[in-house]
């Protein structure tokens, strides 16, 4: 029992010794330490917050962050809103075109037609229209 | 009126940085003279928390500053170290959260080697002998400190670097003494392990 009591206390001793020399340790090293001039250095993860919490700055980056969220959708909407409208304009244009070409077609159709008409439309007069086909070539003659 | 630069300068060391400020001047020559009083035993803690001097240097320039911006509002409800040690601590709590918590797993180029902080030792008139067994010792705390828990080393070296009493150590760092105990016991159970301690 004697000897565990005074194994314990020598423990405790030595613990007691070890914790006197890291204090004086951690004292010692602190005070040189604290007489060495140095710059402080800042993360960039620091600079950033800093930056953010800046109110200022986080106007500026939250209006910069609306612009573009805003902005950049609109503009490409708009963008491809009149590249459509140029584009349907241009199939206008081209349809225009090809009426047109078609109707120049359809019309030189129609002259032959007509002159085809003409020579098939017989030039002798029925028999019920034959007194009024000669009063006018009497009319004609006279 | 003085500027927290000033107040800055005042404390020994160079403002690298200009803060804008506008203080009444009673209240920054007041404050000056706590900055100077506490600022060595700030940069102590935090150095020995972070095994970083530059990063200790960094906090303890924020824990002033951030003390300053509301000084005006300490009311003296706890003393005015134990308001400073909290603000610090909550400050290296923001550091290591920053760092994912990892600090001590981690070895990067600014943070010291728990080897190479048992380096400095007091200049005693002992012995080489005893200076070697002195050395021997601190590294082995040193390497226990390393093993321990955030709060366990906060506690740890609150009471064994900054010889505080408990009751102070519980204000400081907001919880019972009861829970302070307990962990400044299992930080000594480690400790008493490393240096070859049975209990």
């Amino acid at each position: 029992m004697k000897f565990e009591e005074s194994k314990h206390e020598f423990e405790d001793t030595q613990v007691e010794l070890a914790l006197r020399n890291f204090r004086e340790s951690v004292h010692g090293w602190s005070e040189q330490e604290y007489a060495r001039p140095r710059v402080i250095k800042r993360s960039r993860w620091d600079a950033i917050f800093r930056l953010v919490a800046n109110p200022v700055m986080a106007g500026s980056l939250a209006s910069a962050l609306v612009i573009t969220s805003v902005g950049v959708p609109v503009r490409i909407h708009h963008e491809r809103q009149v590249a459509a409208e140029q584009n349907a304009a241009r199939e206008r244009q081209l349809e225009l075109a090809k009426e047109a070409r078609e109707q120049q077609a359809n019309a030189m159709t129609d002259d032959e037609l007509l002159s085809h008409v003409d020579s098939d439309i017989a030039q002798g007069a029925p028999d019920a229209m034959q007194p009024l086909a000669s009063m006018m070539t009497d009319a004609a003659g006279n | 009126m003085a500027t927290t630069t000033t107040v800055l300068e005042s404390m020994g060391k160079p403002a690298v940085a200009a803060f804008p400020s506008a203080v009444a001047s009673n209240d920054s020559a007041e404050f000056a003279d706590v900055a100077a009083r506490y600022r060595p035993q700030i940069f102590r803690f935090l150095l020995a928390s972070l095994r970083d001097p530059d990063a200790a240097e960094t906090l303890t320039q924020d824990c002033l500053l951030k003390a300053h911006r509301n000084w005006a509002g300490f009311r003296g409800e706890s003393s005015v170290m134990t308001w400073l040690l909290r603000i610090a601590i909550n400050l290296q709590k923001d550091h290591w959260r920053s760092r994912r918590l990892q600090f001590w797993k981690l070895t990067n180029s600014n943070s010291v080697d728990a080897d190479d902080a048992g380096q400095w030792l007091p200049s005693g008139e002992s012995s080489p002998e005893q200076q070697v067994v002195a050395r021997d010792q601190v590294r082995l705390v040193w390497k226990a400190v390393k093993g321990l828990s955030e709060r366990q080393r906060t506690v740890f070296m609150l009471r064994h670097v900054e010889e505080m009493e408990i009751h102070e150590i519980a204000t400081t760092i907001g919880l019972s003494e009861g829970t302070v105990k307990a962990h400044l016991s299992r930080a000594m159970g480690r400790v008493r392990s490393e240096l070859g301690g049975k209990r």
